[in-house]
């Protein structure tokens, strides 16, 4: 199947159709994508400001990491499953739309920046944990993920104007 | 003169104007008003957990009160500015709407579950764990949640609302 077919698939899967026709049902998904979004954003942020040396300061970061990236895995699955159903609802529309095709780039940018720190930088956590100033390329993980995730709210925002 | 004249008039004066007039307004408003919301849902949420002991039960509630707080305070003062601005460029969308005020009055009720929070920590910083059988803590974190979630529903719904 290619591609135009595989989007048409998807158009007439049972939910989209559902989320299309039911008056309720997208704004409902809306919401949870924004509630996910937030709480995905504003927990990471967390964690970049830290990295950066600006927010909690004291705090150890591997404990700090332990109360703020479980709930921002579990919001990032839903972010991740309702933007997948508000997708569903209009897949030629969004593929076509520049500001949607940004957020998705900027989004595996993201996903590449995590798995460079967890795999690479943050091997010598141990060191920099507590009480210690970051190194420069911790500072430079947790700037790069500040301004992707500022700038995935931003173009996600720009999509409902321009869809 | 009722909300609906005063929306009107509102929207005649020039800072609506403006705003009116400039497509990439509104949604870059939004936007700074949605990256608010992140930080207070985010700083909100990991002290409301702390409360009801789902996050962080080793740490003291005063370190999540001093890392936390600070940045809740300074983001609702980011969503109440930008919102305003929304308020001048969209009064009849805002003003006008139903669950416009519903999230107004949400608003109101977090920041005074948040000061309820916040006042007796800077006494006494062991008051959340040492007040009785901790119920109270709970219900305080549980409740706080549930009203910054409300916030959020209320905030995309006002796009659907009237």
């Amino acid at each position: 199947m290619d591609f135009t077919g595989l989007l048409t698939a998807l158009k007439e899967t049972p939910f989209a159709i559902a989320l299309r026709e039911g008056d309720t049902l997208f704004p409902w998904t809306e919401s949870i994508h924004v509630l996910s979004i937030t709480v995905v954003v504003g927990m990471i942020s967390i964690v970049d400001l830290r990295l950066l040396g600006v927010i909690a300061h004291k705090k150890e970061i591997r404990s700090l990491m332990g109360q703020v990236l479980p709930l921002t895995w579990g919001a990032f699955v839903v972010a991740l499953i309702s933007g997948f159903l508000m997708f569903s609802t209009n897949p030629f529309g969004y593929v076509e739309n520049w500001p949607f095709l940004i957020k998705i780039g900027l989004l595996a940018v993201a996903g590449a920046n995590v798995a460079a720190f967890h795999l690479i930088t943050s091997r010598k956590l141990h060191l920099w944990d507590e009480g210690q100033p970051t190194p420069p390329t911790a500072k430079l993980a947790g700037a790069t993920s500040l301004g992707l995730w500022i700038a995935i709210v931003v173009f996600g925002r720009f999509i409902g104007f321009t869809l | 003169m009722n909300i609906h004249d005063f929306s009107a008039w509102l929207s005649a004066t020039p800072p609506s104007q403006v705003i009116q007039n400039n497509f990439w307004i509104i949604p870059t408003i939004q936007s700074i008003h949605i990256l608010a919301i992140c930080v207070v849902i985010s700083s909100a949420s990991l002290i409301n957990l702390r409360l009801v002991g789902i996050v962080g039960r080793a740490d003291p509630v005063a370190g999540f009160a001093s890392r936390y707080l600070p940045w809740t305070w300074t983001a609702l003062v980011v969503l109440l500015l930008s919102g305003s601005i929304l308020i001048v460029g969209e009064p009849d969308r805002t003003l006008g709407n139903g669950i416009f005020w519903s999230k107004i009055a949400l608003v109101a009720t977090g920041l005074i579950l948040s000061l309820a929070f916040a006042i007796p920590i800077r006494k006494n910083p062991t008051f959340w764990e040492s007040s009785g059988d901790g119920v109270r803590a709970k219900l305080l974190g549980a409740v706080s949640l549930a009203v910054w979630i409300a916030v959020i529903f209320c905030g995309r719904w006002i796009a659907y609302g009237g």
